[in-house]
């Protein structure tokens, strides 16, 4: 039987009426919504967002092309069209910022300047990078800092955006690594859509992450957007460097340029801040005066010239360098390390160091001297914790400690005596040949569970030596988890061979990472390297395809423990302080029935994959196809099934 | 892998986060002492580990084979000259 045509009513048809009715109630002329805003402020000025409201202050009615889009239907004979977008002029501004890279997972409360971005802009600094998520867009940003010394560019949507990139931004805050950051908001409450449009909205956008970024700001014109954008980059840069974040407001983005654009401000960095030369002084005649000195370096070399004066100052003390999360000294210096065996530090000159208290409790019980150089001294928060304990030390110096070295130096030749010089080179060779043994002792103990199935962290560490030694190789991966074996075999000597961990122990960071550090080694022709943690890569995943599309080459090597293995052992250390058997640690921490198979998950996401790896005489094999595959461009992926730790 | 040994020592007892086991350097009450009042790592009473299965665990630690001397694998001395 034939439908009534009477009756039925189609979907198309319903939404056409339910516009045309709901339209009707609009007593308003069928214009943009950009227009229509600026008619209800009585002026042309769309800028004056603040003041298109409705009578009486409340939500405006919605216009046309709002309804269409909460109806789904199309408005009816609405010519629309904004050639000249705010958000064309924010592109010009951020050109003049001279990022490279922007990632993020698109959103739509910055629809418009994402077009700007990729049409106006030419998809050219920045070069837009899709992220499957915004955790990964930052953590990319995050990896390419410490490489490449400046900022890259995470484009964020709302407070959504915002949250998922929130693990990430903490990072990066505590691992003091410039993030620029600009995220999407539908700021103006009379002009927001009700629904998505409102969920995804914020009123103070930065107060989500402002306890862990440097500064946050929303501005409220084009012309405040480009003080704010210049200045954001500059206090991104400003040790302790930090993330940034501006607040990009859509209607500001989408309403058109109104007659001439405002000037964009020149960028000038500010100079790092160096050590007051009265505490500098103090600093040089303790450690000249010191018999055992140590120095302890954790975020010091900000750059390679930071490796080339710390050198330079050990050299000079002829002092041990304890090198803690960075690239900041080569490993196979003479001085690399923490002096000969029994060897008791008088005076440790702590440089960037997190946390203080541990060393300053071991320098007060042997009646040793602690003198501390770090600009987080001069610039920190409340809320979050990450500053570490108030310790006892001797010389707080608050600058940059890469900054004042050459002070430091300068002043420790100044007061350098024969006698003194003498008794430095006599230190020096005893702590050289120290490191000797200490390296020498090291590389042997690779031998234990050499052959061993799943294969031990030294085994793989030790064969992918020697094919990528020839190489220019860059580790974009922590050593945490993987006991240190690239650090006690390979020969470290460049600052961009390391990158060091997470910062705040967030798990997550390193599969993002190392792609972001692996798309600024590209252009330099290295090759990245990362033995990944599996539990790490699970967070997200989607990472990988990130790097297969945008062909970024990286080798990543899995260190497939099968396990969020860290907390595995912190299970089993609490069953047995509880007197119960550790025998279920491996419930809510193991990854295996099934266990994941990385090589099909890499392959999934487009790249090459190879493994699972489980017998130590079939690495070389693959790990040399996978570099083949790299050098020539593309990503691969090798799943190593390996020993816990 | 029951007790969770594998986990700071690896499946085979060359060590990991923990130490060596292989070759085992205590007897066997010597073994059970530690693993009482083990200091650094977690220790088992014998509520949760009985003499009688620390024995078996000792016995097994016992069997696993030793690794190669770093004198007889090429890779290790090279890396040794500095290469």
């Amino acid at each position: 039987m034939a439908k009534s045509k009477k009756t039925s009513v189609d979907r198309r048809g319903f939404l056409k009426g339910a516009a045309g009715g709901a339209a009707a109630l609009v007593a308003k002329p069928q214009l943009a919504d950009a227009q229509q805003a600026a008619q209800q402020a009585g002026g042309q000025n769309s800028q004056q967002t603040a003041q298109n409201r409705g009578v009486n202050g409340t939500a405006a009615e919605p216009t046309q092309v709002a309804l269409a889009r909460e109806t789904g239907g199309r408005p009816g004979g609405v010519a629309r069209v904004i050639e000249h977008p705010g958000s064309d002029y924010m592109v010009d501004v951020l050109k003049t910022l001279d990022i490279e890279y922007l990632a993020a997972n698109p959103g739509s409360t910055y629809e418009s300047l994402h077009e700007s971005l990729i049409n106006y802009g030419d998809n050219k600094m920045p070069e837009f990078l899709t992220a499957c998520h915004e955790e990964s867009a930052v953590a990319m940003a995050h990896g390419y800092a410490k490489i490449e010394g400046k900022p890259m560019m995470a484009l964020i949507h709302g407070d959504i955006g915002l949250q998922h990139a929130s693990m990430a931004i903490y990072n990066a805050y505590v691992d003091r690594v410039p993030i620029y950051m600009v995220v999407g908001n539908h700021s103006d409450g009379a002009r927001r859509a009700p629904g998505v449009q409102s969920l995804h909205s914020a009123q103070d956008l930065g107060a989500l992450v402002r306890d862990y970024t440097k500064w946050d700001d929303e501005p409220l014109s084009l012309g405040h957007f480009a003080e704010s954008a210049v200045r954001a980059y500059k206090i991104a840069m400003t040790p302790p460097s930090g993330p940034v974040l501006i607040v990009c407001n859509a209607e500001i983005q989408g309403d058109p340029i109104q007659g001439t654009p405002p000037r964009i401000p020149k960028l000038t960095l500010t100079t790092p801040p160096a050590g007051d030369i009265v505490a500098v002084r103090e600093a040089a005649k303790m450690l000249i005066g010191a018999e055992r000195p140590q120095i302890i370096a954790q975020r010091m070399a900000r750059t390679p010239e930071g490796m080339t004066l710390l050198v330079q100052l050990a050299e000079l003390l002829q002092a041990p360098v304890n090198s803690q999360e960075r690239m900041n000294f080569p490993t196979r210096h003479p001085l690399a390390g923490t002096g000969w065996a029994g060897y008791q530090p008088d005076v440790t000159l702590n440089l960037e160091v997190g946390d203080i208290l541990p060393q300053a409790r071991t320098d007060r019980a042997r009646g040793a001297k602690t003198i501390q150089i770090t600009a987080v001294s001069v610039s920190h928060k409340s809320n979050i914790q990450d500053f570490g304990h108030y310790a006892d030390i001797d010389l707080d110096i608050g600058a940059d400690a890469q900054a004042t070295l050459p002070a430091l130096i300068e002043e420790i030749k100044k007061q350098l005596t024969p006698d003194r010089k003498s008794a430095f080179q006599a230190r020096g060779v005893k702590l050289a040949e120290a490191h000797k043994k200490a390296w020498q002792q090291g590389v042997e103990q690779a031998q234990y569970g050499w052959d061993s199935s799943p294969i031990s962290l030294a085994r793989l560490s030790a064969e992918l030596w020697p094919l990528i030694k020839h190489e220019d190789w860059s580790l974009v991966s922590w050593q945490g988890f993987i006991g240190s074996w690239p650090n006690r075999l390979w020969n470290f000597d460049k600052h961009y061979q390391y990158i060091g961990g997470q910062g705040a122990g967030g798990m997550g960071y390193g599969a993002p990472a190392a792609v972001g550090a692996a798309l600024a080694n590209r252009k330099h022709g290295r090759l990245s390297v990362s033995i990944q943690t599996d539990g790490d890569l699970n967070y997200a995943p989607g990472v990988l395809w990130t790097a297969a599309h945008h062909r970024i080459p990286l080798l990543t090597v899995m260190h497939n423990n099968r396990g969020y293995h860290q907390e595995v052992m912190f299970v089993e250390e609490q069953a047995t302080l509880h007197n119960r058997g550790a025998d279920r640690a491996h419930i809510g921490t193991k990854l295996w029935d099934p266990d994941i198979n990385y090589a099909k998950m890499a392959q999934a996401y487009g790249m090459h994959g190879e493994g699972p790896i489980t017998d130590p005489n079939d690495l070389v094999p693959a790990l040399k196809r996978g570099i083949e595959i790299v050098k020539k461009g593309e990503p691969a992926m090798i799943d190593v099934v390996t020993q816990p730790r | 892998m029951s007790y969770s040994c594998y986990s700071c020592h690896s499946y085979d007892g060359h060590g990991g986060a923990g130490a060596r086991l292989v070759p085992m350097p205590l007897n066997q009450a010597g073994f059970i002492a530690f693993v009482r009042n083990a200091g650094r790592m977690p220790s088992y009473s014998s509520k949760v580990l009985p003499d009688e299965k620390l024995a078996d665990i000792y016995a097994y630690i016992k069997s696993l084979p030793a690794s190669p001397d770093a004198k007889n694998i090429p890779l290790i001395q090279e890396l040794l000259k500095g290469n």
